[in-house]
């Protein structure tokens, strides 16, 4: 038992605070690590090994059921992937970004460049991206 | 480390598949072929201007990161997981 919650009980005993406010303290003593963990602060700073994509979405098939989509992809093969696509053919690169702009990503694939790549996974490092809509959830983080 | 086991779990309404697919036996068949097929590979790389050597590191990159790739879908009828090990 922590320090905090012993002198949280100590007081609730010698009846300095009520049992409403000890369970208020105790809950926030709960939540400090978890809201630490979620803002960065708590985290060591090692490099991330895996991008995790969570979705969790209202299942149209089943009423009141849910479809959950957990994809753990290690950080290495997203590397790998932007090398392999720094050598796709002029040529093809340019297929590629038309096709993709025909269905509305006007994305160019000549900018995915190992560098930004490393930007990216450096700043996913720290930051969390969430998605929440009234039937979906969508979760993006490094780990 | 290049991956050597798929763990393929399907669930669904009539039962459970559980699958280990053993990908070392997959290597082991395809580094010959992969060894054929290099020299003309090459080639082919070379007329449409990509270096083979960049482009041999840059595949077995992808082969190489593969471990430890999970995917994993629940619907209440049904999940598959895929892992690969």
């Amino acid at each position: 038992m922590s320090d905090d919650r012993k002198q949280i009980l100590q007081m609730l005993a010698e009846g300095k605070i009520t049992a409403d406010e000890a369970e208020r303290l105790l809950t926030a003593l709960d939540s400090e690590p978890r809201a630490l963990a979620s803002s960065g602060e708590g985290r060591t700073g090692a490099r991330p090994k895996y991008l995790r994509v969570v979705v969790d979405a209202e299942d149209h098939l089943h009423p009141n059921g849910q479809t959950r989509v957990n994809v753990r992809v290690p950080l290495q093969l997203l590397r790998a992937g932007v090398r392999l696509g720094a050598l796709i053919p002029v040529q093809a690169r340019d297929q590629v970004n038309a096709h993709m702009r025909e269905h509305g990503v006007p994305f160019d694939v000549s900018q995915l460049k190992p560098d930004n790549l490393e930007e990216l996974i450096e700043h996913l490092n720290e930051l969390t991206v969430d998605v929440d809509q009234e039937r979906t959830k969508v979760r993006v983080f490094c780990e | 480390m290049i991956p050597v086991l798929a763990a393929i779990h399907v669930r669904h309404a009539r039962g459970v598949v559980r699958l280990w697919a053993p990908l070392f036996l997959l290597w082991i068949v395809l580094i010959p072929i992969m060894l054929v097929l290099a020299f003309p590979v090459a080639l082919v790389c070379l007329v449409v201007g990509v270096n083979p050597i960049r482009a041999g590191a840059a595949i077995g990159g992808v082969l190489f990161a593969l471990n430890g790739t999970r995917v994993e879908v629940e619907s209440p009828g049904a999940s598959v997981l895929i892992r690969i090990i």
